[in-house]
């Protein structure tokens, strides 16, 4: 690039600076969040929006409008799995949370003993992938399991399972935000309170939860969309309970009916796009919990950019496009899981 | 009052139930409540980092004690608005904690603290959060609703002059004990100790010796002053208020007591200057000359001060 298109190029990305003001690091600052910028189109944009594309073509890759999406609601199997996923993740966010809560604030308000040890014990089963915890679950309640008779001749291969999986799974990460979210209260809080003769349960009311309702709608979000995007526990556990995650893998490498997995993929995106919507609604109202006293911290414009785009690209955004684009050189390719038949 | 890590906070926390004593009794109108809860202590108190719940309007923090309490909602409301109306927040009633200024949130944390009416009111540094005027004006306001509702307020505070305009009686602490109780008037004309002198105050401590009777002796000086209270020999702290220090116009006769000087430093404080001098034998004071006594041709640096001071203004503290 020639130092005279590098400065039209900065004219157009940075219209409001004044170059004759900038300092080396700001330049630094600018090209670094460029190249976040970039990477981010190609990690995020590019693979979503070519998936987002995808499920409006045929098997021949010709445009077919909504056609797939038709056959989709219009195919009952399909679409079941679609509230199948829902209501096993929104159940075992509605387990989850209030078991999370009431251990955080066992932890933290209470003075039972053991605390490290009990803390540990919450947080252990973060090292572990919710793969296991599902043969776990097999093992101890399978048709073979140790505990088989405590559940009542329910089968565990199907929704009890996996609910069961997800909760062992998501419990860590639901009690970690709970910690903090409950760590954030002011002390000085109650102490008002209970100056004024406040009942246990008002002081919860009006002093815990407002402080630490965001937080618990964090939690629940965040469980939500890991159980609804989970493959793992749904494969080993779910029997022929049909979710969304295993639906794209059978439709895909089981049928190589690639447009239809795009298609729920893009379901599978709905509930990310909802919680990212509710995220911006509840973190909203969250601000006008700080008093004039504490104001929250409000990061300088580019440096705000910069460590957005730092916290997004974790590993996993680049192993993306490497699959992508593996993907799309397949039709070159003589290898590959889909052409073993 | 006292500096800061003297207890003070302590103190008051274990007033108000929040923190226990490890030794002693508290007693309120001759009841022993060292082990009471908070709560039934009926106390109101106010902190220095308001505590307003965040999540409730104006209204329903100050109403929040009187809902605890069962009262009826137009009861509650009269209450309120004469709350309301005695600090002044009427058009506030319905913003929220965040949209209020630091003033106006300590004004709200004190009216919810009297809402409930409570038998004594703790203050624990209110008015520290706040800038220097918005300061002057809630102290005076303070003062004013205390006359007014005849309440018994403890108020902690690290700032001698907020003490003095306030209270009828301080306590000073340092270091965990008591230094000295008396009116604002006792703690800075007759301090008990050399801290009481100096927190309060600016203050000039010399180190001396009784050299006769009623003599005291410093670095080749000796001044008269009463030391009926002290045998000839001791070792003493004498303490000079800068105000008490005057100049003598040098057409004069040497007076008793006359202290030889040269100014060092000149600091503008207003209604005083303060000057800095050393006296010939090389001792510093701070010497307080008033406005209208002031001369800039004969009260400049390097300029030479006769200066003197009235036996009854020299105080004197065993060592």
């Amino acid at each position: 690039m020639s130092a005279q298109s590098l400065k039209g190029l900065n004219a157009f990305l940075f219209v409001h600076s004044k170059p004759q003001l900038m300092e080396r690091s700001d330049w630094l600052v600018r090209w670094v969040c460029l190249a976040y910028c970039v990477s981010a189109m190609c990690t995020i944009v590019l693979p979503v929006g070519a998936l987002f594309l995808r499920s409006f073509n045929n098997a021949d890759g010709s445009f077919v409008g909504l056609q797939n999406y038709l056959t989709y609601f219009n195919t009952s199997a399909l679409f079941d799995s679609f509230f199948n996923s829902l209501i096993v993740s929104l159940v075992t966010a509605t387990l989850v949370v209030p078991m999370a809560f009431a251990y955080a604030y066992g932890l933290l308000r209470t003075c039972m003993p053991f605390k490290p040890f009990f803390r540990g014990v919450a947080l252990i089963p973060l090292l572990i992938p919710g793969v296991l915890k599902a043969i776990a679950l097999v093992y101890l309640f399978g048709n073979q399991g140790l505990l088989r008779e405590w559940l009542f001749g329910h089968p565990l291969y199907g929704p009890i399972g996996i609910v069961g999986a997800s909760v062992i799974w998501t419990f860590p990460f639901a009690v970690l935000i709970m910690l903090t979210a409950l760590q954030h209260v002011d002390h000085r809080l109650y102490h008002a309170a209970a100056f004024l003769k406040t009942s246990v349960w008002r002081t919860f009311w009006h002093v815990t939860w407002p402080s630490c309702r965001y937080g618990v709608t964090t939690a629940f979000l965040v469980v939500t969309v890991s159980v609804f995007t989970d493959f793992g526990i749904a494969k080993v556990i779910g029997g022929d309970f049909r979710v969304l995650a295993t639906d794209i893998y059978k439709e895909v490498i089981g049928q190589q009916n690639f447009q239809m997995g795009a298609v729920i993929s893009v379901m599978l995106l709905i509930p990310a796009f909802v919680v990212f919507l509710l995220e911006r609604q509840v973190a909203g109202k969250q601000m006008a919990q700080f008093t004039g006293r504490s104001l929250p911290y409000t990061p300088k414009p580019w440096f705000g950019a910069m460590a957005y785009f730092w916290g997004g690209a974790s590993p996993s955004r680049f192993l993306l496009p490497a699959c992508w684009s593996w993907r799309s050189l397949r039709p070159w390719l003589s290898f590959g899981p889909t052409t073993l038949t | 009052m006292g500096p800061s890590g003297c207890g003070k906070t302590t103190l008051l926390l274990c007033l108000a139930g929040l923190e226990s004593p490890s030794s002693g009794e508290i007693y309120k109108n001759g009841h022993v409540i060292t082990s009471a809860p908070p709560s039934q202590r009926d106390v109101g108190i106010v902190f220095q980092s308001y505590a307003l719940f965040p999540n409730l309007s104006v209204y329903d923090n100050i109403a929040f004690g009187l809902v605890n309490l069962k009262w009826a909602k137009d009861k509650i409301r009269e209450a309120v608005r004469g709350l309301v109306g005695l600090l002044s927040l009427e058009s506030h009633e319905e913003k929220y904690p965040s949209q209020l200024s630091g003033g106006q949130q300590q004004r709200v944390a004190l009216a919810r603290a009297l809402a409930v009416s409570p038998s004594f009111l703790l203050l624990d540094e209110p008015l520290s959060a706040l800038d220097a005027q918005v300061r002057s004006r809630l102290r005076s306001e303070i003062r004013d609703l205390q006359q007014r509702l005849k309440i018994t307020t403890v108020m902690v505070t690290h700032d001698q002059e907020e003490a003095q305009t306030l209270a009828d009686r301080i306590i000073l602490l340092n270091e965990g004990r008591i230094e000295q109780i008396g009116t604002p008037w006792q703690i800075y004309n007759e301090p008990a100790t050399p801290f009481v002198a100096d927190f309060m105050g600016v203050s000039n401590l010399i180190q001396g010796v009784i050299g006769a009777p009623n003599q005291v002796s410093f670095d080749q000086i000796s001044l008269l002053c009463d030391t009926q209270r002290h045998s000839v020999g001791t070792k003493v702290q004498l303490l000079l208020r800068p105000e008490d220090i005057t100049c003598v116009s040098p057409s004069r006769n040497a007076p008793t007591n006359l202290l030889e000087a040269a100014i060092a430093k000149i600091e503008y404080l207003g209604a005083v200057v303060r000057t800095h001098v050393v006296t010939d034998t090389g001792l510093k004071l701070k010497v307080d000359i008033s406005k209208r006594d002031f001369d800039p041709a004969r009260h400049a640096v390097a300029q030479r001060l006769r200066l003197t001071i009235a036996s009854n203004d020299i105080r004197l503290f065993a060592q």
